[in-house]
């Protein structure tokens, strides 16, 4: 459940990029089968999205695995759809795919700060 | 052979955990800390590395002053010298603002293998050490189960899911994410202990490092800026 202090940081995050004239917003989810813990994080996509009022969709790779090309693409998906949050399963995969596609994504200045208050 | 070696230093399992005041966070005044486990496994299989091949082994750790505790320990069971990248609020840092500390350390010293934890025990994220190698433009492999130094490369096997295993090999220099269980871990000698206390912990800030601090403020927190 996307609730408590995690929901409450979500929305002051989205408070945040709105005040700041962002376009719409949506939540990403990246599925990785058709199944398992996939649906799960498309659960909880669908939860996050449903609380912050924004429409939720879910991307999914045809072909084999290599972390540099999944990155390459998924990284060309988000900029061309530019969601809010990116949902990921936590996989054996997603180790390698999140990771680099977050560092790829990071903002012109850089980034690294924990955008989540304490 | 020179292996970088970075470690995090955790809330030990035997804390008692409790939400601080705020309720966002566990209170720290009265944890207990010790060197995340999967980190422990990563610097055994360094050790064991510099047993066989030679070189030097170099423990590398951001966060306050207490992190100096973990390098001592680090030096205790063997490490040559230490690096503490001073950086007192950790927490105001993402997994991608931890590993551009790490990186600038790391990338300093031209090391030939940086090996790391594959997660941390109290956050799990799995993601700094990967993006440590993505910043160093360093090829990586996670989940490291077994690591062999082959001509000039490394033959490294990685854990799948459903049993199953990878056989990859790479080139020098690289990153690997190692899993625990890689070796056995050993135990500080007396000996060590005392050789510990003369070993080098160099301490670097972020501005050494040329790391900026970033404020949310000018962060652009949404994806595609």
């Amino acid at each position: 459940m996307i609730q408590g202090n995690a929901r409450e940081a979500a929305v002051r995050l989205v408070e945040k990029l709105k005040f700041r004239g962002e376009g719409p917003m949506s939540v990403l989810v990246v599925m990785e089968q058709a199944g398992g813990v996939s649906l799960e994080t498309l659960a909880a996509g669908r939860q996050l999205a449903e609380a912050l009022g924004m429409p939720v969709s879910a991307a999914r790779f045809e072909g084999t695995y290599t972390a540099d090309a999944y990155t390459a693409a998924l990284e060309s998906l988000v900029r061309r759809t530019g969601p809010a949050f990116v949902l990921f399963p936590h996989t054996y995969q997603t180790r390698d795919l999140r990771s680099q596609t977050r560092r790829a994504l990071r903002p012109p200045d850089g980034g690294g700060r924990n955008p989540l208050p304490r | 052979m020179k292996i970088i070696v970075a470690i995090k230093q955790v809330a030990g399992r035997d804390s008692a955990l409790k939400a601080n005041s705020a309720g966002r966070w566990i209170d720290e005044s009265e944890l207990t800390y010790e060197i995340n486990e999967p980190d422990a496994y990563a610097l055994e299989a360094a050790l064991q590395l510099r047993e066989r091949r030679g070189g030097e082994v170099i423990a590398l750790s951001a966060g306050p002053a207490r992190v100096a505790q973990a390098l001592r320990e680090a030096l205790a069971k063997g490490a040559d010298r230490a690096i503490h990248v001073e950086e007192d609020d950790l927490l105001s840092l993402d997994s991608l603002g931890v590993a551009k500390l790490l990186a600038a350390a790391a990338g300093g010293e031209q090391p030939d293998l940086i090996l790391t934890g594959l997660q941390s025990d109290d956050l799990g994220a799995g993601t700094t050490g990967v993006m440590m190698a993505e910043l160093l433009g360093l090829p990586h492999a996670t989940i490291v189960v077994q690591v062999e130094v082959v001509g000039g490369g490394l033959r490294v096997k990685r854990e799948l899911e459903g049993g199953w295993h990878q056989f990859i090999t790479m080139p020098m220099p690289a990153l690997l994410a190692i899993q625990s269980g890689i070796g056995k871990l050993r135990y500080a000698t007396l000996m060590g202990i005392r050789k510990a206390k003369t070993k080098e912990i160099r301490r670097l800030t972020a501005a050494e490092l040329g790391v900026q601090r970033i404020g949310l403020g000018r962060d652009r927190a949404r994806l595609c800026a």
